[in-house]
């Protein structure tokens, strides 16, 4: 069995490499939910399969003292999706190209969600020509945290720098973020608290 | 941004992660993950051999990188991070061509909008709007064909379903530049750019039924709920879509057609609209998806 956490996984996965599947089985869907946020989900379906093989590959540079599986694997997943930045880049682009609040169908689902996509619609074009403005390493603390949903902590450990860096990293980016968006209502949102 | 709340932000996560991985998306990966766990464990009586290398991404998916920000783009556009995504190879039983729109909640239903290059017989050749391969749209007697044709506000009442086009959306109302009278638009889905020429333009658009017709415009209920108000003047344009055959579908124009996915990557339509206001979007009748009609029997085929 997989502990979310993944400590076990952690110690069995090395002594085991059958164990491997189980954390991919585990974490397949967070990881592929963040680098589909960065790249779009079509190249998230090979950059998160490709996530999994490197980790296999490295599996024996995974050190469960320094924290658990997950930002063991973001940090890996935030390595490929480096190579990229310039889909990245395009992706936002594009992204920002979109006229905010240009139509007003929102999904289907219940009411409430339908209802913050409203709001989502308006946001998200500005949101992507902010990300676009961020340097990259901001923008990997910020993304880790608000789409990975790491803490702070497992950031620190998913991009190799120390607590301190993260919190400034994300407090910059932030403050650009909550700038493009204009809004000073956010403030338990991820993305600009 | 008087109204935003944590929740939307989440949304706007949702929107840019767009929706989670298939199944098959998994399994492929899981697949190639155990054959390279096989390959170090020595365990070589399943005659499995480790995957390849990985091909250098930048190869592999450049141009789906591009189908999934157009995908994205259509999704931002259309306001909803599941209802819609282009469709993408591999999450079939049959491929896809990157130019069709997966529909949330109709399995293997599928949209195509784009402007017609063929016709022969009951099939249409298809260039999507969004990219890709041309695709074949196959008809049958069972399809719904309609197309627009010139009509005024004033055939617009209670109950009549619109699409309209126009600047403004909320501010306090939507200005109407076009308005389509007869679309359905099917619920989990929802307009992508429209095709209209510039000077009927604006950037807004609502659908759903009309409500509280007054002198100076209505309200569309749209099937969320929403009330938007909508403003008509005497520069607004009207059409409205009418039954029409495949023969009154022009080479060159725009239509939107929905239906079943079938074998290569063509679409047995159950529902086709033709003009140059719509938008890329999916427009079944009664704006539900239909149960898969009797297989169509296409006059002829081209590729």
């Amino acid at each position: 069995m997989v502990s979310r956490g993944g400590r076990d996984t952690a110690a069995d996965f090395r002594r085991d490499p059958e164990q491997f599947v189980a954390l991919y089985d585990t974490w397949f869907a967070s990881v592929h939910r963040y680098v589909a946020a960065r790249l779009g989900a079509a190249a998230a379906d090979d950059l998160t399969a490709e996530t999994f093989l490197v980790a296999f590959r490295k599996r024996d540079t995974f050190d469960p003292a320094r924290g658990e599986v997950r930002p063991w694997l973001f940090g890996i997943a935030t390595n490929l999706v480096a190579r990229h930045r310039r889909d990245e880049a395009r992706r936002y682009a594009a992204l920002a190209r979109v006229p905010a609040g240009r139509l007003d169908e929102p999904d289907a689902g219940p009411e409430e969600r339908a209802v913050a996509r409203v709001g989502a619609q308006r946001l998200a074009g500005r949101l992507a020509a902010a990300l676009a403005e961020l340097a990259a390493g901001d923008r990997d603390a910020l993304l880790i945290v608000a789409v990975g949903q790491l803490s702070y902590a497992e950031a620190a450990i998913a991009l190799d720098i120390p607590a301190g860096t993260v919190a400034s990293r994300i407090s910059r980016a932030r403050a650009k973020v909550r700038e493009a968006l204009g809004d000073d209502d956010l403030e338990d949102a991820p993305w600009t608290t | 941004m008087d109204d935003l709340t944590p929740r939307d932000l989440q949304a706007v996560a949702d929107l840019l992660a767009g929706p989670p991985p298939g199944d098959d998306v998994m399994a492929r990966g899981r697949d190639q993950l155990t054959r390279l766990v096989r390959a170090e464990s020595g365990d070589t009586e399943s005659g499995d051999q480790a995957p390849a290398a990985p091909v250098p991404l930048r190869h592999r998916f450049s141009r789906r990188v591009l189908a999934g920000a157009v995908a994205a783009g259509l999704l931002l556009a259309g306001g909803a991070a599941y209802g819609v995504t282009a469709g993408l190879s591999g999450r079939t039983p049959h491929p896809v061509p990157a130019g069709l729109i997966a529909v949330k909640g109709c399995p293997r239903f599928y949209a195509v909008g784009g402007t017609v290059q063929k016709v022969t017989g009951a099939t249409l050749v298809i260039q999507p709007s969004l990219g890709g391969p041309r695709v074949t749209v196959i008809t049958s007697a069972q399809t719904s064909i309609r197309h627009t044709t010139a009509s005024t506000v004033s055939a617009i009442a209670d109950g009549t379903q619109v699409l309209v086009t126009g600047d403004g959306y909320g501010q306090p109302a939507l200005a109407a530049h076009w308005i389509v009278i007869g679309l359905q638009l099917i619920r989990g889905s929802q307009p992508g750019p429209h095709q209209a020429p510039p000077q009927h333009g604006g950037g807004n658009v609502a659908a759903g039924t009309v409500t509280g017709v007054h002198s100076g415009g209505f309200t569309v209920l749209t099937p969320y709920g929403q009330r938007v108000r909508v403003t008509t003047s005497s520069s607004t344009g009207v059409s409205a879509l009418t039954p029409a055959s495949v023969g009154d579908l022009p080479a060159g124009g725009f239509l939107d057609a929905a239906g079943y996915l079938g074998p290569h990557g063509t679409l047995r339509a159950e529902s086709i609209a033709q003009g140059s206001h719509l938008p890329i979007a999916v427009f079944p009748p009664g704006g539900r998806c239909p149960s898969p009609a009797a297989t169509a029997s296409p006059g002829s085929s081209t590729s």
